[in-house]
């Protein structure tokens, strides 16, 4: 509120999420894609958050435009939905809201089976000709895995169909008689759950998930960012890693003894020298790992003094990590057009390589390279 | 070439007991026309628009040292929608300093002008043409 003013206006967001964060020591970003709760649950007595609060703060960032009507509801007095143990005979695929099956794919989650780990499987429970069917809409491959690792019982949470007949549930005239309108509830949730509305783990919340059960490789990683002076981040913020993905890719090069994440730490350690407050800039330090893997592969010794001289002239020519890797990636598109290239590359890592080991050749030299696929 | 300005809320500029801190960080490559827009709102006799912190740089760098200010900034801003989101709310020092350490952290490649930059004094500034 401003002291001139002395008026509140109307919903504007970022001022309501600034209110909302003065609840909080620490404050935490709150953006359409994510709201951070790892950097909010650093407010709370064990890091632990009450939904309430997260619920609050999803309000404030959809703002009173996006808010469903209100209302309350207790699916459980209404009665259609149950949960309930079945034997294997009672469990049915009714393939008209179904995928076909995939062994293999059964195979795979074989492979990563814990007893603790499966979801409860979605169905709805209908009688037909005096026959009580339960047909699984969601959850058939881990129901039949279940049954290969030797379940005697099978968790299932279901739609009622024959409760609904009971209570003579008006049936949309667009349907002949209810258990239509039941089998479409079904397959339109089978496509809404598993296809409109999925929502990939992304690779940030993975690794976070993975650092926190201690996954060796994971931690490994996490312990290189940290040496270099990086954390892992959702969005490129000061000191920011938050190419997960790709950092995995080079983390796991090896040197010539198997050992993992050389190329890695180096690079890293290079664009923190460098460029001590930027987030890790993706076509900086891949191509800076790929340069010095090969020069290992090709004999070539790279003193600590290459990454000083490099670093200082990539700074002087181009400035911050982005401009840089943007003005290589030109310098590579430059030459391209004016001279061309047999073998073309394919991708920014390989475009920026070459500038990389261009751009040293001819302001620098000191130190013999590997050759440029494309030399300019 | 382009520029990288902050230009301090004019009423807390003449008043600064009696209005809040506040300024906007923003960039151009057109500063004539920038500044014609926000002189658009005052008399030249009450206000002149100005620039009152000025840094240069390729197009490339103001860019990119543009993205990394809002981010940093953006605790700070008060309001979104349009007309209020380049506005930051504090201490005018706070985001001079937030600025020079993002320079020399990130080591953009932008130089300070060292005076404010209004319409009256624009010739100093050589905006050449940038390749971008």
């Amino acid at each position: 509120m401003s002291k001139n003013t002395g008026k509140v206006g109307a919903y504007n967001r970022q001022t309501e999420i600034k209110q909302f964060l003065k609840k909080f020591e620490k404050p935490f970003d709150m953006k359409d894609d994510a709201i951070d709760t790892r950097t909010m649950a650093e407010n709370y007595p064990h890091g632990i958050i009450p939904l309430e609060d997260i619920s609050q703060a999803i309000d404030i960032v959809l703002g009173p435009n996006k808010r469903p009507k209100v209302r309350t509801f207790d699916p459980e007095l209404q009665g259609y939905l149950h949960f309930d143990w079945y034997l294997w005979d009672q469990l049915y695929l009714w393939p008209r809201f179904q995928r076909d099956v995939a062994p293999n794919h059964i195979f795979k989650i074989e492979g990563d089976w814990d007893d603790t780990c499966p979801i409860v499987p979605c169905a709805i429970r209908v009688t037909i000709d005096g026959v009580v069917y339960v047909f699984i809409w969601d959850g058939h491959h881990t129901v039949q895995n279940m049954k290969r690792q030797g379940y005697t019982k099978f968790p299932v949470w279901f739609l009622d169909v024959d409760k609904m007949i009971e209570d003579g549930v008006e049936v949309p005239e667009e349907f002949d008689d209810i258990v239509e309108f039941a089998v479409n509830k079904a397959g339109t949730n089978m496509v809404r759950i598993n296809s409109r509305n999925k929502r990939k783990l992304s690779a940030y919340d993975e690794f976070m998930i993975l650092l926190e059960v201690k996954d060796s490789a994971t931690v490994s990683m996490n312990n290189i960012l940290s040496a270099t002076g990086y954390l892992p981040k959702r969005h490129p913020v000061e000191g920011g890693f938050t190419q997960i993905k790709s950092g995995q890719t080079i983390f796991e090069m090896t040197d010539d003894y198997g050992t993992k994440g050389k190329y890695f730490k180096r690079a890293l350690a290079f664009q923190k020298r460098t460029w001590p407050m930027a987030p890790a800039e993706l076509e900086v330090w891949r191509p800076m790992a790929l340069l010095y893997k090969q020069c290992e592969i090709e004999g070539f010794t790279l003193d600590e003094q290459f990454d000083i001289e490099l670093g200082e002239k990539l700074v002087e020519l181009y400035g911050d990590p982005s401009s840089t890797q943007e003005a290589l990636k030109e310098l590579y598109y430059d030459a391209l057009h004016e001279q061309g290239f047999t073998e073309p590359r394919i991708h920014d890592q390989w475009r920026v390589y070459d500038a990389l080991i261009s751009v040293y050749k001819k302001e620098i030299g000191r130190l013999d390279l590997p050759q440029a696929q494309c030399r300019f | 070439m382009k520029l990288l300005y902050v230009k301090i809320c004019p009423f807390y500029k003449k008043h600064p007991d009696l209005y809040e801190p506040a300024c906007k960080v923003g960039i151009t490559g057109h500063p004539e026309i920038r500044l014609g827009v926000y002189q658009n709102s005052y008399s030249h006799l009450n206000h002149t628009a100005t620039f009152d912190y000025v840094w240069a740089g390729d197009t490339r760098n103001i860019n990119n040292i543009e993205k990394t200010l809002k981010t940093q900034l953006d605790m700070s801003i008060e309001k979104d929608g349009r007309g209020h989101s380049e506005w930051i709310t504090g201490s005018i020092g706070m985001v001079l300093e937030q600025i020079n350490d993002t320079i020399e952290g990130y080591r953009y490649n932008v130089t300070p002008i060292g005076e404010e930059i209004s319409i009256d004094n624009l010739n100093k500034l050589d905006l050449g043409v940038d390749k971008i």
